[in-house]
């Protein structure tokens, strides 16, 4: 028996519906099977804007670890973020990956540089974060933007200096102090207040909360009513009384405050004095060191040279001398006597209200005016720190992209390509139903052949 | 080929073919209905665009994170819901039926990639965001859209409380200050720093879009104007006529306090003083001849370019010296003027009732004067930033009809069409079977004739 192409073809053509079935049946199969294997890979692109990152160092001088994406702090409030709380970190952790992507043309430097012998740090400071996720686009997908926003938060509170203020203890006037000690807390909290607000509003003059469209200054100016208004007011009322709980305890702690005053004072003199020898004797000491205007040829230690050309490859030490860091506490020494000479001088002021003879009448009037007003004022500072928090935290929420952002959206990908697994599953189907056809027709011929042949 | 597709029809056209194309047409219309009805029209789609400056950069408004998964919050979840079938629904279980998707480009990631490769930069954040939302239950209440309608505006409102500009600020009247408690001066005060906090806000707003011109015909800068002449001229006579004439309503009180104020920053300008003078004599202490000695390039031990620069010790405290100068000289001026108050006021143990009165009702006119270009400042300033946040978002929502005609009318042609060219292939082949079938009887036949034959 001879069989030709062509009864393939017939072949083929006789079993067509069972060609047809098996590559269906196989296509199908394949598509479920991927289905029920499929999981969904997202990533991103982060980049620090920290110009130490590049050279290895975070925003607090210590090393730069990027691992640090997948930190158990930031990594608990992804479960909590993603609701999978009952599940252990580790298994989300494992399957993040950070990988670094390098300048090309910086590296290039760093490989020529180190081939002459030369030092060149390079940091990459752009990640790609990675997460093999699971069979739902939609989890993997919030998961990974999850650890991102979590991460961000953790490093805006971790390395960034964000704006804050301390908030007054309202209940201040439940407590033991005495009434100068009350105001002076809250004078001292407003004035601290205004301090940071007004460092705030020169970084970012026209930042406005679009919480409330309050701005800094507007805030500056409401701490600064109270400041101007109310509390003069109290100081007045305390000092023409006098009104205290205690005098005499009022007198021992202003005395021992002047006293410390002038010790901190004498303090500072002495080392203001003790800097300026060490200023004298550093110039001293260094007349005898070769440079630029004396020739090394004369000393001995030819290491110690001149530079006649400037070359790039040097590290230049950009540090301030030691003689002007002298100088710098030198001066500070000074004006920090000062500063303890004329407190110690407010104190005496402070004593000598308090030793003004009283009336009783006019202090008991002015005690009770006292605590009406201290009152007040923590009254109306309880909706000023209100506004206060409002603004400080959209102006936070501001400060975090300004160091750290996404250089490109979550994408997600599938693990298995559905299309080309659709293909390899038709083809197989259709190429393994072909055979088995063939095979079967060509035993079924044989057979029959096989059969006449006996018959003849 | 026309014969070939006449052929074709032809074959359709028999009884049997045609009352089971009719049937399945009917089956298919149904099919698709209910398809239509139970499962489309329950997944709705809406589409975010995000119109505003830095949403390129993946930036709200003020400068923060803009974070889409927001949309999936308890609270928007919560508003979008009130009023529906679905209000009794779980939010977590909400979340899990709203799936976002970007349209981002397959190839973007490596784009940005290479680019940073590249030392280039190349930022790849999306604009547009798809939101879909499929009703769990097919065969309640279609509420879809009302649902995702409800989000979309919930969502507006909260992108507008928190993220955008704000103008409270500008709002103005008689109970924003107790002005009647307050004293003459401290209510000009206040009324000085409110003006001052508006023309500062409008001021920005101006020099965003000098152009806007609110319905009534107001800009923002004849705003500016009239919040600046009702400085400098109204506060500035009232002003005038409170401090020439010591108008006070407690003048002992108003000069006690001011005594204490001139105290206490009369210690903090001596402070500042004095570390201005001790900076400025250090100065004279500092030895010029360390700049010839230690400050010129070297090399150091480790064959390191060694150069400090020089005198920044000098400049340092210069620099502070000069600073606690321009801050006591702020000081000292205030002091000044508070010293100029305490002389004026206390020239008078009581003022005058015709001056109290008079102080009164200037303030009275004052407060109704600004609470009036409050309004103005108000009203113009909404309309501008109406007008500027107008297009930072645009919604739209895909609802699918219920009925769906197109969708029924499209399933059941595509169905008979191929179930046509089913027919028309299974009739070929039944044809060409009854002829090989007849051709075998025929054949069958003759062989037994020529067997009779034989």
């Amino acid at each position: 028996m001879k069989l030709t192409i062509w009864d393939l073809f017939r072949f083929l053509l006789k079993g067509k519906w069972t060609v047809f079935t098996v590559t269906v049946l196989a296509t199908v199969i394949t598509l479920v099977l991927v289905n029920a294997n499929q999981t969904y890979t997202a990533k991103t692109i982060i980049q620090y804007a920290d110009n130490c990152v590049s050279e290895g160092y975070n925003l607090k001088g210590e090393a730069f670890d990027a691992k640090e994406i997948i930190s158990p702090s930031v990594m608990l409030r992804v479960l909590e973020d993603t609701g999978r709380s009952s599940q252990k970190m580790d298994q989300i952790r494992n399957k993040i990956t950070i990988t670094p992507i390098y300048d090309t043309a910086k590296v290039a430097l760093k490989e020529a540089n180190q081939k002459n012998g030369v030092e060149y740090e390079y940091f990459p400071n752009t990640f790609c974060v990675e997460y093999d996720g699971t069979p739902s686009f939609e989890q993997t997908r919030s998961t990974l933007n999850s650890v991102i926003n979590n991460y961000f938060d953790y490093y805006a509170k971790t390395y960034l200096y964000l704006a804050s203020v301390k908030e007054i203890d309202y209940s201040l006037t439940e407590q033991d102090f005495d009434y100068i000690e009350q105001a002076e807390l809250i004078n001292n909290n407003i004035k601290s207040a205004v301090s940071a607000l007004s460092s705030y509003s020169r970084d970012s003059d026209n930042y406005l909360s679009p919480t409330n469209g309050v701005s800094f200054n507007v805030l500056i100016n409401n701490f600064n009513h109270i400041e101007n208004y109310l509390l003069p007011e109290i100081f007045e009322k305390i000092y023409t009384g006098p009104v205290t709980k205690n005098k005499a305890l009022i007198d021992n702690k202003y005395v021992e405050r002047r006293e410390e005053y002038l010790r901190n004072k004498e303090s500072a003199e002495y080392l203001a004095e003790k800097t300026k020898e060490k200023m004298d004797a550093y110039v001293e000491a260094n007349l005898t060191v070769p440079n630029a205007y004396h020739d090394s040829e004369a000393y001995s230690d030819a290491e110690l040279g001149i530079i006649k050309d400037v070359d790039r490859t040097f590290k230049v030490t950009t540090e301030r001398t030691l003689y002007d860091s002298l100088f710098k506490n030198y001066a500070n020494s000074l004006a920090e006597a000062r500063t303890n000479a004329l407190l110690a001088e407010e104190c005496d002021n402070v004593l000598k209200r308090f030793e003004e003879n009283s009336n009783p009448e006019k202090t008991a009037a002015n005690a009770a005016e006292v605590e009406a007003l201290i009152e007040e004022c923590l009254e109306e500072l309880r909706p000023i720190y209100k506004d206060t928090f409002d603004v400080i935290d959209d102006y936070n929420a501001s400060l975090v992209p300004k160091h750290i952002t996404k250089l490109c959206d979550i994408c997600y990908f599938p693990k298995y390509n559905y299309l080309l697994f659709a293909l390899v599953g038709f083809i197989a189907g259709f190429g393994l139903s072909c055979i088995l056809v063939i095979a079967f027709e060509t035993y079924a011929l044989f057979k029959k052949a096989e059969k006449n042949g006996k018959n003849s | 080929m026309a014969t070939f597709l006449k052929n074709c029809l032809l074959r359709l056209f028999k009884l049997r073919y045609v009352i089971f194309l009719i049937c399945a047409a009917i089956i298919l219309a149904l099919g698709a209905w209910g398809y239509n009805y139970f499962v489309r029209s329950k997944l709705i789609t809406m589409t975010i665009e995000l119109n505003y400056p830095g949403s390129e950069k993946g930036l709200n408004p003020d400068g923060s994170f803009f974070d889409i998964t927001e949309f999936k919050s308890d609270f928007l979840i919560e508003k979008a819901k009130k009023g529906l079938q679905i209000e009794e629904n779980d939010n977590e279980f909400l979340k899990t039926r709203l799936t976002f998707t970007t349209n981002v480009p397959n190839d973007v990631f490596d784009t940005v990639v290479e680019s940073v490769e590249n030392s280039e930069t190349n930022v790849f954040l999306p604009t547009t965001y798809f939101l879909y939302y499929s009703q769990k239950d097919k065969f309640s209440k279609n509420e879809t859209s009302a649902f995702m309608n409800n989000l979309a505006g919930a969502y507006t409102e909260h992108f507008n409380d928190k993220y955008t500009l704000k103008n409270d600020l500008l709002s103005f009247d008689e109970n924003t200050y107790d002005l009647k408690k307050a004293d003459y001066l401290e209510a000009y005060d206040l009324l000085y720093k409110k003006t001052t906090s508006m023309i500062s806000l409008i001021e920005s707003h101006e020099a965003k879009d000098n152009t806007f011109k609110s319905s009534e015909g107001y800009n923002l800068g004849m705003i500016c104007d009239m919040l600046r002449q009702f400085k400098d001229i109204n506060l500035a006579n009232y002003n005038s006529f409170v401090v020439q004439n010591g108008v006070s309503r407690n003048n002992s009180l108003f000069v006690g306090r001011t005594e204490r104020l001139i105290e206490d920053k009369t210690l903090d300008y001596n402070i500042l003083a004095e570390e201005a003078n001790v900076k400025k004599d250090a100065l004279s202490d500092y030895d010029g001849n360390i700049t010839a000695n230690a400050f010129i390039p070297a090399v150091n031990e480790e064959r390191d370019y060694y150069m400090a620069r020089t005198k920044t010790g000098l400049d340092y405290v210069a620099e502070e010296a000069q600073s606690a100068q321009v801050r006591a000289a702020v000081l000292r001026a205030e002091v000044e003027e508070l010293k100029n108050y305490n002389e004026k006021f206390s020239s008078h143990a009581f003022s005058a009732k015709e001056n109290t009165k008079k102080a009164d009702s200037m303030l009275e006119n004052l407060t109704e004067r600004l609470t009036e270009l409050s309004s103005y400042a108000k009203k113009t300033d909404d309309e501008y930033l109406e007008h500027e946040t107008r297009d930072y978002f645009k919604f739209k929502v895909y609802e699918t009809s219920e009925i769906g005609v197109s969708f029924i009318i499209k399933i059941t042609l595509l169905g008979i069409l191929i179930l046509c060219v089913l027919i028309i292939t299974y009739d070929f082949f039944a044809e060409d079977r009854q002829k090989k079938f007849r051709q075998r009887e025929r054949n069958a036949i003759e062989k037994a004739k020529k067997n009779l034959q034989v």
